[in-house]
Parts: structure tokens; C-alpha cells; sequence
């Protein structure tokens, strides 16, 4: 997976994630949202990678998309605004941890 | 075969849906494969526009006469390291599957079979040691499905059509004998001591190659797995799965990019998708009969 | 000189789109066929779609799918810039990209259905070690592996051998000056990187791209000398193009021979813009060639490579080289050698090139 970092960065993995954002370069499409499933389907146009993520992870990286830089806090309230769910804060760490390991999110220094 | 007599040069264009392709070539083997495979196929003038310009041709040098090599050119460059020259006729067919994969002409390519009742279409995607070529054959040879293709499952991205593309069935080792015993059968040489073991081709059968015009969506996408004597099972598969197993069988999907990517998930979101395992090819059938009658 | 086969030329269309207006079927064929094989099926697409022509019927295909890869490498190109930001970005180098990865970053015209091949970038020469480490940190390895090409590379030409990425497969070379140093003309690389622009573009604050003025004296350079020619008349539509659109700006065609001039490049530049007029009838103003003008001996000796170059750039209708296009390739890879290295050098190297090319080493798989 290409993650567009230096080595560096990887320590900023353990640090806990505040404020995150797109990674550099990426440009995402999605699949549409297919009925009676708990995965996604997201393209990166200029790498030509694809994904299969979770319906959280796919929310999180639209609302990027369109806002830019986002506080892991606001993007809570934005996505329970949208469609609450009961374990949604509790997942929506891990979820962008993974993301940033995939490379697709960075986190704003 | 006259033995003294000096080859004639084939010069033909070929209409093999959706392509035009001329084909070149001194060996009386492509020739009578020609004849047999494409018999009903419109031919074309030295007028018409040519998709894909094919040479089969005699090995370079010493290898014309001395171990003799068959050779595959598109637009009189070579990509393939040369065959044995017995292997001339395989040797147009898998050439020709290659052209269609790389050139780009604004279509997704996978590799699958596809078959269909009226416009409803159910692809099988290759993965290798899968059965899927004798599920096809079976399907349109005792079944009445028709043959879209064996091979190349082409999808047009502005229409969301599968575009037909009737080619010989590609038969390997046991399966050669299992369908020489359909009643419909025409079964061309048999190749011993390919790449690809022993092979051979069942021709497509006459009513697909006329239909070849009409196009179809597909409604199911299913995944064989033949295991000898297995029990048979069937599992659907979420779109996503499947997006990524089927991604695994795109020739050139990554080279289409946002189109490619586009045109597979309105494909599969007009699909239902399954994985079956089968012990036997009518064990096979009944699965597919079960998933597409409901 | 005619370079009409079967009564079409690709040239002729990329000069005057309306040319494809009631070509026959069998024509189209042939225009798509030399256009595909000079690499330039994606610019003819893109230049009939500039011109609101509708190619209808079977051809239509072929120049859409070659625009959609032309799209789909652009993009390609872009992230490969990324990453090599990612990969440089903390050396505090400037990183300038040349030619095709230039044109995509930069959005001139010139990029559009442009088809790609290596990315090409330039870098400090001091830096180069450094440069090569962090590639290599990086997922990028040498593409040519014996120890006569490395020394072929580095002792005596203008790059580090190519480099390819073990994972993505793209093939980069890094350069750090524009000739080899064996060369003749000896341009200082440090000009180039000078008069080289930021990227205002986030993530990317170490890449750099060469004003207009250097992307076309770079690339009538690289043609001028070099001895592959398969990409010689798209490399030539990229000047076409380039000289159309910069030399509208004011001040363009001064700066072009300033720097040209400036930086020991009158003599190719001049020559290359010669052969770009008489090719694609691209309109070059008469004083900038008489202040690039060579003295009277120097100028028959450019009359005579100026036929070679066009004979050697004629595209290939049955695809069968006649002799004299053979020849005039031959003579003119001799040539871009001799430009290149010594004579000494020179015919020991030939020789090895050619013992390479029939027998390969083992393992090199299908071509």
C-alpha cells in the first residue's frame, strides 16, 4: 500500500489523532451504496488502487472530501447528525487509524 | 495434406463481433481453422476499417524449416516469444485474446465467460482450475444458453452492455472428452505438449454466432470451484466481494481507470452475485439452474 | 516532400484537422495505424476534439480508448509525482520535472492525449547521491543491472541509470543535466533549475517545472540528440504544439534564443526549430533563427541532417521500414552517438549493444 510518507511519519501513528485530512494526491470515487451490505468499494483515480472499506470508513472520507481539514470531534457530530449509531464515536478512531495506515487520510500537524 | 504444394498467403478481414480483424497468414492450418471455427462469420473487403491487422507467420531464419516456429504479429510487431509451428491455429486464438485485452478501445475487458437467456446474462469469471469452460459449453451446447463468450467478457461502459464476442470454446485436457460427447459438439485438432497441456476447440454453436448482435446485461455473476465429488454448495456473495474477485480477472480495468471502475459497479449493482462448489459438471448445472430460475 | 501513404499522412492531420473530413474507411485505418505507431494517437483524438470534429464509425473507438489511457496516465504521472515528493520532499532539493511529467503538472495544451513512458526528472548534481538513496528507500531500483551499462550511465552519460519501482513498475530517470557530459555542447543545468518555477500546489513544494522557454529547448534538445527515434515525431508535435501556444506570450521567442544561446544550445535549438517549420509548418519568426543562425558551413551540414531527420520521422505506413529510412535511422543513431561519446568509446560500445541485442541475457521473459 503506498502511503506517501517518509519513514518519519510513521511515528505520528502513535500519537493520539485530532485533526485529519485527505492524503496528498488522492482523488476518490465510491461505488454506489449496494443494498443489505456492511462494505464499500472506493477508487483512487490518479493511483488506479482500489479498496473494499467499511460503510464508517467510506462516510468518514466523504465528509473530507468535501470539508477539507476536519477534527476527529466535528466529524463525530457530523456523521451522528447524519445517521446515529450506538458504537459510532468508539469506532470512528480506529477506523481513521486505519485509513491513515492505508495511506488515504493524513493527520494535520 | 498436399505437401508439395506451395502454401497460399490468407489475406481476410473478419467480422468477429465487435471487432474487425485482418488476418494474414501461409499456414493451411489457420486457414482450415478458419474454415471451421468462423465458417458463417461476415467477411470483409480490403475497404472496410481494421480493428486488429494479424499475421501468423513461419518462424524467423532457421526456424522456418529447422524446429519450426509459428509467430503472432499485430501491426507487424511481435510481443510473444514464438511456438512451436504446430501450435499455428492456438497460436491465433490466444494472440487474438491478447490483442483484445490490451488495446485499448474504450472497453472493459475480463476475463470470463458469459452466457445469457434472451438479454439476461450470467458471467463466470476465470479463475484458473474452475470448470468454467466446460460449464459453458454445457450451458449453450445442452442447455440452450447462448454463447456470449468463452473467454472475453466485454462491457461497454456508455451502453452497460455486454457486447457479444462468439469464439471457439477453449477446451483443456479432460474436459476435451467430456464435450466431444454432447450431441451438438463440432470439436476441432487436438494440441498435445502445449503450455496449456493437452487443448483443443468446440466450435460456438451457430444460433450465439447469429444472435452476436444482440447485446445483454448481466443479472448474476457466479463463481465456480470444482471439486471432484464434492458436495454442491452455494453462497451469494456481497457486491463488494465480488467487485474485488472479479477485479482479479480484468485485463485492463486498472488501464480504464474512473471509467472502468464506473462501469463494473453499475454492473454488479444490477447483479446478484454467488460462489458455487460442484462435484460434477451436471452438479454444476443444476446450481446454476437453481440460482437463475429463481 | 510527400510523406502521404495511401493518399493519408498523420502529419497533415495534426496540422489541419479539417484533412480528416470523408476519409474512406480503409483510410481511417491507415491514419489510425501510423498515428498509433508514431505514439501519437492520443494527440491526433485530441487535436480533431479540439477542433469540434465528430469522428463517427469504427475509428471513433480507437481515438476515444487512446484518449481514456492518455487521461488515465496523466493521472498516473501525477501520483508518481507524489510519491516522489514523499521521497525527496526532506532533502530541501529543487526536484524539476521535464518533459511529459512537466506538461501534465504544468496543464499546458501540449499535455493533452499525450501518451507517457518514463518520468523524467533533474536534480542537482551534488545531490545525486542523496537522491539515489532515498529512491532506493523508497521501493525504486536500477533497472539495468550489469556492470558495463551502470558504468555506461554514470561515467558517461547524463543520468543515473533508469530506475523502476518494484511495486508500482514505473520507470524513472533521474538526470543531472540535460546532455551527457561527454557531449559537445556542455549547457549548464544550473540555469535551467534557476529559471525553474514552484508548483503552487500543496504536498508538492519541492517539485519544480522549467519556464517554457527551457521545456522547449529541453526537448529539442533531447530530440536533436538523441539516437532512438521511435518517439521522434511525438516529441516533435510536443514542440509544435509548445512553440503554438508560448509563442504567443510577449517577450517569448527573445527569451527563447537568450537562453537558448545563453546556455551553449544555439546550434540544436536552431536546427530543431528548422526541422519543426519544414515538418509541421509551425510558424517560427526569421530574426529568432538568424540570431540562433550557425555560420554558412555548419549550416549545409544542417541542411543534410534536416533530410535525414525527416526521412527518419516519416511514419511507417505498411510498417515495413524502406531501405532509405532504415538507413537514414542508422546513420542518425551513429550519429547521436558520436554526439554523444568519443569515437573510441564509441565503436567498442556499438559492438557490445549489438552482442547484447542477439543474445539477450537469460530470464528477460516476454518482451
Amino acid at each position: 500500500m503506498e502511503s506517501g510518507m517518509g519513514q518519519a511519519d510513521a511515528d505520528h501513528n502513535c500519537l493520539p489523532l485530532t485533526e485529519v485530512s485527505l492524503a496528498y494526491g488522492r482523488s476518490l470515487i465510491f461505488s454506489p451504496t449496494w443494498p443489505c451490505s456492511d462494505a464499500t468499494v472506493l477508487f483512487d483515480r490518479n493511483s488506479g488502487d482500489y479498496w473494499v472499506i467499511s460503510l464508517l470508513g467510506a462516510r468518514a472520507l466523504k465528509l473530507l472530501q468535501t470539508h477539507g481539514e476536519m477534527t476527529v470531534q466535528e466529524m463525530g457530530r457530523q456523521l451522528e447528525r447524519e445517521q446515529s449509531a450506538a458504537d459510532m464515536f468508539a469506532a470512528l478512531e480506529p477506523t481513521l487509524r486505519s485509513l491513515v495506515e492505508t495511506g488515504l487520510v493524513q493527520p494535520v500537524h | 495434406m498436399p505437401s508439395k504444394q506451395r502454401s497460399r498467403l490468407i489475406d481476410t478481414i473478419l467480422h468477429i463481433p465487435p471487432f474487425n480483424v485482418r488476418v494474414r497468414s501461409p499456414f493451411a492450418e489457420v486457414a482450415r481453422h478458419l474454415d471451421y471455427f468462423y465458417t458463417s462469420y461476415q467477411r470483409y473487403g480490403p475497404d472496410a476499417f481494421i480493428d486488429f491487422d494479424v499475421q501468423v507467420l513461419h518462424g524467423k531464419g532457421v526456424r522456418r524449416w529447422w524446429r519450426p516456429q509459428v509467430r503472432f504479429l499485430l501491426d507487424a510487431a511481435e510481443s510473444f516469444f514464438p511456438l512451436p509451428a504446430q501450435q499455428a491455429a492456438p497460436m491465433f486464438e490466444w494472440g487474438l485474446n491478447w490483442c483484445i485485452a490490451t488495446r485499448p478501445l474504450g472497453y472493459l475487458v475480463m476475463h470470463a465467460g458469459l452466457l445469457a437467456l434472451d438479454d439476461r446474462a450470467l458471467m463466470m469469471p476465470g479463475i484458473p482450475g474452475a470448470g468454467k469452460s466446460t460449464l459453458s459449453a454445457s450451458l449453450c451446447l445442452l442447455e440452450g444458453w447462448r454463447l456470449l463468450s468463452d473467454e472475453l467478457a466485454i462491457l461497454d461502459p456508455k451502453s452497460g452492455q455486454m457486447l457479444p464476442h462468439p469464439r471457439p470454446i477453449s477446451l483443456k485436457n479432460a474436459s476435451i472428452d467430456i464435450v466431444t460427447g454432447f450431441p451438438q459438439a463440432r470439436i476441432g485438432t487436438v494440441y498435445h505438449d502445449t503450455r496449456k497441456g493437452t487443448i483443443s476447440h468446440a466450435a460456438c454453436p451457430p444460433d450465439s454466432v447469429a444472435a452476436s448482435s444482440t447485446g445483454a446485461r448481466v443479472r448474476w455473476v457466479v463463481f465456480p470451484r470444482f471439486e471432484l465429488d464434492s458436495a454442491s454448495s452455494c453462497e451469494e456473495l456481497s457486491r463488494a466481494e465480488a467487485f474485488a474477485l472479479i477485479s482479479e480477472q480484468s485485463f485492463n480495468r486498472e488501464r480504464m481507470g474512473e471509467v472502468g471502475f464506473d462501469a463494473l459497479c453499475s454492473m454488479l449493482t444490477d447483479a446478484r452475485c454467488f460462489q458455487i462448489v460442484y462435484g460434477s459438471t451436471s452438479a454444476g448445472l443444476q446450481l446454476i439452474r437453481d440460482i437463475t430460475l429463481s | 516532400m510527400s510523406l502521404a501513404i495511401h493518399g493519408i499522412c498523420v502529419i497533415d492531420v495534426l496540422r489541419n484537422p479539417q484533412a480528416a473530413f470523408g476519409l474512406s474507411e480503409s483510410q481511417w485505418s491507415v491514419l489510425v495505424a501510423q498515428a498509433r505507431r508514431a505514439n501519437l494517437l492520443g494527440a491526433l483524438g485530441a487535436r480533431l476534439k479540439a477542433a469540434g470534429l465528430q469522428v463517427t464509425g469504427p475509428a471513433n473507438r480507437h481515438l476515444g480508448g487512446a484518449l481514456q489511457l492518455s487521461e488515465r496516465q496523466h493521472r498516473s504521472v501525477r501520483w508518481e509525482i507524489y510519491q516522489l515528493q514523499g521521497a525527496l520532499g526532506h532533502l530541501e532539493i529543487p526536484v524539476l520535472l521535464l518533459k511529459g511529467a512537466a506538461y501534465v503538472m504544468s496543464e499546458h495544451a501540449v499535455g493533452r492525449g499525450r501518451l507517457f513512458g518514463d518520468i523524467d526528472i533533474l536534480v542537482p548534481r551534488a545531490a545525486l547521491g542523496a537522491v539515489e538513496s532515498q529512491l532506493m528507500l523508497h521501493g525504486w531500483v536500477s533497472a539495468k543491472t550489469s556492470a558495463y551499462d551502470q558504468r555506461y550511465y554514470r561515467e558517461w552519460m547524463h543520468e543515473i541509470p533508469p530506475m523502476s519501482h518494484m511495486r508500482r513498475g514505473t520507470v524513472l530517470d533521474v538526470h543531472h543535466t540535460i546532455l551527457p557530459l561527454t557531449s559537445r555542447n556542455a549547457p549548464d543545468p544550473r540555469q535551467i533549475i534557476d529559471r525553474a518555477a514552484a508548483l503552487q500546489t500543496a504536498g508538492l513544494c519541492a517539485i519544480r517545472i522549467p519556464c517554457p522557454e527551457d521545456l522547449v529547448i529541453h526537448s529539442i534538445t533531447h530530440l536533436v540528440h538523441e539516437g532512438e527515434l521511435h518517439n521522434g515525431l511525438r516529441d516533435l508535435n510536443d514542440i509544435d504544439c509548445m512553440l503554438r501556444s508560448f509563442g504567443a506570450a510577449p517577450g517569448f521567442w527573445n527569451r527563447l534564443s537568450a537562453y537558448a544561446g545563453g546556455n551553449d544550445l544555439a546550434w540544436p535549438v536552431c536546427f530543431g526549430l528548422h526541422l519543426v517549420r519544414s515538418v509541421y509548418g509551425t510558424p517560427v519568426p526569421e530574426s529568432t533563427l538568424a540570431e540562433l543562425a550557425p555560420n554558412g558551413r555548419a549550416q549545409q551540414s544542417a541542411r543534410w541532417l534536416e533530410t535525414l531527420y525527416s526521412l527518419a520521422l516519416r511514419p511507417t505506413g505498411q510498417f515495413e521500414q524502406n531501405i532509405a529510412t532504415g538507413l537514414a535511422l542508422w546513420l542518425l543513431y551513429v550519429r547521436s552517438h558520436a554526439l554523444r561519446m568519443p569515437m573510441h568509446l564509441l565503436v567498442p560500445h556499438l559492438a557490445r549493444k549489438a552482442w547484447m541485442q542477439r543474445f539477450p541475457a537469460k530470464g528477460q521473459g516476454e518482451k
